[in-house]
């Protein structure tokens, strides 16, 4: 198990595409994958679209990302490149 | 005895005409029949005492259907509305969601529900999930979610779909709401306006019209009254829809579309074009903006003259890291695709407050420490920031401005900064560019007065007019009581632009006004004529700008603004430019 955390960077959050991109990437790993808001909030299914869109992330929140399983380093990583690129936005 | 216009229309048995009033979707006019959209609408009754093993295999055949068909409808969209695509790409994701299949295999599984049940179960469980977020934009979200089901539910039913996509003549549609599947093959040559009951600006209506530039208008209580066939009027400025208008309201409602048109056409032109003077001159136009990102509705513009920080900085509850500050500049840069990026120091003082710092309370918060004065004082706020900048500098064309210099010298200790900060990266082994631009706001009188050797020290400045004229005139531009000496077209502060401007042109060195000023298009003509040859603005002004420079030559803005200067106050100027505008 692995994990480790972010910020979001996008003026409007972890809103449709942004969280998208999010759930296209994560599943393409073999590791189970949570998200989850570091203000107390629950781990979600990083894999799961409405799971996300149902945390409300906006800019600025602090969010952590942690996945456990055989590909574990390289979907954490991935990730955290991912959201730290502002999705290209 | 004569009778009343009233008894006479009761007599013949004429309708009153109705009207019927919304919120402005996308503005415009138009004229024509009613179509009345009113799809079914699936109910279903959770239904239980199905055949788990069928209910699976009908999920999953609907399922691969809906995808297929989303498939398809992106296929269409690619290259025609990427804008569409991109809606039907997020019903693909929403589709295959893990989370939300699993909930429809429980409820088929464990409670023997019908496949149409479960789909209604798992999706408006999911629907009442994001309701509970406080995300803005979460009610797009969960029509998304819920325009999905519905296709999932057609499929199972077998019930058609209404659609908006073959009309023989130019038709309003009026709907309770429309999603992106009732609008998907709208007929766009047809379909003159929209009307819907629900909805409000940011709804999927609103900016679909707006996007395909038919007026709109929503939240428009009980329109679906309206009968099918009925000739309305639709003004989407006014946010009115008038039943079975008169001769006259016909008439004025046709040249109102003839007239918007042409401005919409006149507008657009101006869109993607750069800013020219009417002799051919180019003049560099800049947006202003105060965040990590910003929309630009595609249209042209030079550079970014003013990236305010401050919002790093307030509604926060600690200070901004030089990890975060410099994530959200690498960002800008990145936005901005290799146009100039002005990244202004933060410029904050006692006029506002900070949760996590004290900052002083003085009884001239504008004429006290604040922005760079207040950094110099707290050199850990300037440097971090610094540092975070040059960082992001690799990753685009960035420029440093620092605001309230009030001397050379404040430039000067400015630039010991820089120089600190780009040692503490070199021994970090950073990346940074090595020939960031470092520049000024022109906006304390003192320093405008020294133009003339500020102009050869610094890389370039940009004047801000606001606090510039707050005080040149010694007037608090937020204070009611004074307003009206707050003169920003008076001689006394065209003198001064004109004398900054001057110096700075001599120099050879770049000089801009990023202030309100900028934006407003009678001074942008004024500034232009004193010489100046970049201005940034809010973006939503850019257009006015452009419109307003194409249509006079430089050497008549020229002659212009020197006519003003030798006027004796802000009314005979406001005078002089009207006569101007008209002749």
């Amino acid at each position: 198990m692995l994990a480790r955390q972010t910020i979001v960077v996008n003026k409007t959050g972890l809103h449709a595409r942004p969280a998208s991109d999010l759930v296209l990437r994560a599943k393409t790993f073999e590791s189970t994958i949570t998200i989850k808001r570091t203000d107390g909030g629950e781990p979600v299914n990083a894999k799961s679209l409405v799971r996300i869109l149902g945390e409300g992330m906006s800019m600025g929140t602090k969010v952590e990302i942690a996945a456990d399983g055989s590909d574990e380093k390289e979907a954490v990583d991935a990730l955290i490149a991912l959201m730290a690129s502002g999705f290209d936005e | 005895m004569g009778f009343t216009d009233r008894s006479r229309a009761e007599i013949s048995g004429v309708r009153q005409r109705m009207k019927y009033y919304g919120i402005s979707g996308a503005e415009g006019y138009a004229i024509a029949k009613a179509y009345r959209y009113a799809p079914v609408q699936i109910k279903i009754q959770i239904t239980t005492g199905g055949n788990p093993q069928e209910e699976m295999e009908r999920l999953h055949n609907a399922l691969k259907e809906a995808k297929q068909q989303l498939a398809s409808l992106i296929d269409g969209f690619s290259k025609t509305d990427a804008d569409k695509a991109k809606i039907f790409s997020a019903h693909q994701v929403f589709l295959e969601d893990e989370d939300l299949i699993e909930e429809a295999h429980n409820a088929i599984t464990g409670e023997s529900m019908t496949a149409e049940s479960a789909v209604e179960t798992a999706f408006e469980m999911f629907a009442k999930i994001l309701s509970k977020s406080g995300d803005e934009l979460i009610g797009e979200r969960i029509a998304d979610i819920r325009d999905v089901k519905n296709r999932l539910l057609r499929i199972l039913t077998g019930i058609t779909h209404q659609t908006l996509s073959d009309f023989t003549e130019d038709v309003i549609v009026i709907a309770s709401d429309l999603s992106p599947s009732d609008t998907a093959t709208l007929d766009r040559n047809h379909v003159k306006g929209l009307v819907t009951e629900l909805g409000g600006r940011t709804s999927h209506t609103a900016i679909l019209a707006r996007s395909y530039r038919i007026p709109a208008i929503v939240g428009c209580k009980d329109i679906m009254n309206v009968p099918d066939g009925a000739l309305i009027a639709l003004d989407a400025v006014q946010a009115v829809v008038t039943v079975e208008p008169d001769e006259n309201e016909i008439a004025d409602l046709k040249k109102a579309v003839i007239a918007f048109s042409a401005a919409q056409k006149s507008a657009r032109q101006f869109e993607t074009l750069p800013a020219k003077t009417l002799d051919n001159k180019r003049v560099q136009l800049g947006i202003n903006i105060g965040a990590a990102g910003w929309d630009d509705h595609g249209q042209q513009y030079d550079f970014i003259g003013l990236f305010r920080t401050e919002f790093l900085f307030m509604e926060r509850d600690h200070m901004p890291t030089e990890e975060e500050q410099f994530e959200v500049y690498r960002m800008v840069l990145r936005q901005a695709r290799g146009k100039t990026v002005t990244l202004r120091t933060m410029d904050i003082g006692g006029d506002k407050s900070l949760p996590y710092y004290e900052l002083p309370n003085e009884d001239n918060p504008f004429l006290g420490l604040r922005a760079l004065r207040l950094c110099f004082a707290q050199p850990e706020i300037l440097l971090t920031q610094l540092c975070a900048a040059l960082r992001a500098s690799a990753f685009g064309n960035l420029q440093i401005m620092f605001p309230m210099v009030t001397c050379i010298a404040d430039f000067k200790r400015a630039l010991t900064f820089v120089e600190t900060a780009k040692q503490e990266l070199r021994e970090r082994g950073e990346e940074f560019d090595g020939d960031v631009k470092l520049g000024i706001m022109i906006e304390v009188p003192a320093i405008a007065l020294m133009a003339d050797q500020i102009a050869k020290i610094v890389d370039f400045a940009s004047v801000g007019t606001n606090d510039l004229c707050q005080y040149v005139c010694a007037a608090d531009r937020l204070n009611a009581n004074v307003r009206d000496y707050y003169q920003n077209m008076s001689p006394a502060l065209l003198r001064l632009l004109a004398y900054i401007i001057d110096e700075f042109n001599k120099a050879g060195t770049p000089v801009s006004v990023c202030g309100e000023m900028g934006g407003d298009p009678l001074a942008a003509l004024v500034l232009s004529g004193l010489g100046l040859k970049k201005l940034s603005m809010n973006e939503a002004d850019l257009v006015s700008v452009k419109t307003i420079l194409s249509r006079y030559t430089l050497q008549q803005m020229r002659a212009l603004a020197n006519s003003l200067l030798r006027l004796e106050g802000q009314m005979e100027v406001c005078e002089a430019l009207k006569s101007f505008a008209v002749s």
